[in-house]
């Protein structure tokens, strides 16, 4: 399946989901990056955060960027977002010192125009309900002078032979790596792959991002399976 | 939340900046249980456990809602109670 990305109509599906495993998604994703998703959100991090910076963690699940990011630069002050109840609970539990919470959705953002040095987006971008709207509500919050967008991603490899094979890894091995890391629960990752086959491919979420933003840094790792880019407004 | 977040809050709809707050539960700073009141569409976000939820209206649970302006219905302004967006507390009593 090839789109230009947004979950739409299986949107409150997956997001009831990720309700469901709210708790162990961190450990687990851990598992199913190989234990590549906290160097590739550093990554992330050194290429787009700065000291200082008044940061929108858009999508921040159980808080686990706004952590790393607090930890490098105590001084910034974090808004972590998220539609998920859950998942705020969480975030606020592991975040405490320079942050706010606030429930909502990419497509909706309720922040004023001009409001972030930075918006950061961290394995969430992917479940947006509508991605080309998501992008362009973020663009809008980013401050004018300097505003970037961070995002940590899966990637979708453009050869077709690599994207075959990364789309059996998240339909098979991650139901089943899931399963051995947290139990029965570990089935309900299978959904993840729903994820996935959503994404837009590595080069069209790169046009995307260049069609709305002036300067932007795409790298990938893996094989392409992640994506690391900073998009400057 | 604190107050200062007003100052980038917006209403996630029309974007009507700044809202209007009212408070119903505090702890030193922080704002526990209040409502964000946008001037411009009339409607209201809840904020509950310190979170504002500004969730668009297809996203937003009527039951819970109403329960919450239920518990705080002495400090609710009255247009939140007669002709509150998205939900009216007083056609549901």
């Amino acid at each position: 399946m090839h789109s230009n990305g947004g979950l739409k109509d299986e949107w409150e599906r997956i997001l009831g989901v990720l309700s469901q495993i709210a708790d162990v998604y961190d450990k687990v994703n851990r598992v199913i990056s190989l234990w590549q998703d906290t160097a590739y959100r550093q990554l992330g991090i050194r290429n787009g955060i700065s000291n200082g910076n008044i940061i929108l963690d858009a999508g921040c699940g159980p808080g686990v960027m706004s952590e790393l990011v607090l930890s490098r630069f105590p001084e910034n002050s974090i808004v972590l977002f998220d539609p998920i109840m859950i998942m705020l609970r969480a975030a606020k539990i592991r975040v405490s010192k320079n942050s706010a919470f606030v429930s909502g959705i990419f497509e909706k953002l309720p922040f004023s125009d001009n409001s972030f040095d930075a918006v950061m987006c961290g394995y969430s971008i992917r479940d947006a309900r509508d991605l080309d709207v998501a992008l362009k509500e973020i663009r809008r919050v980013l401050k004018n002078e300097g505003g970037r967008l961070v995002i940590v991603e899966l990637g979708k490899p453009d050869n077709s032979l690599l994207r075959r094979g990364v789309e059996s890894y998240w339909r098979f091995a991650v139901p089943l790596l899931a399963i051995i890391r947290v139990g029965k629960r570990g089935i309900l990752f299978s959904a993840l792959y729903r994820t996935y086959l959503r994404h837009p491919t590595n080069a069209t979420f790169r046009s995307m991002l260049q069609s709305l933003f002036p300067l932007v840094d795409f790298q990938t790792r893996t094989l392409g399976a992640s994506v690391i880019a900073v998009a400057h407004k | 939340m604190k107050h200062r977040l007003l100052k980038i809050l917006a209403c996630p709809i029309d974007k009507h900046h700044p809202l209007e707050l009212k408070e119903f539960e505090t702890d030193k700073e922080e704002i526990l249980s209040g409502l964000l009141l946008c001037s411009e569409c009339g409607r209201f976000y809840p904020i509950m456990e310190g979170i504002p939820s500004m969730l668009p209206d297809d996203l937003r649970t009527e039951k819970r809602e109403l329960e919450f302006l239920k518990v705080w219905r002495d400090k609710l302004p009255p247009e939140v109670v007669d002709d509150g967006r998205p939900f009216k507390l007083k056609s549901s009593e």
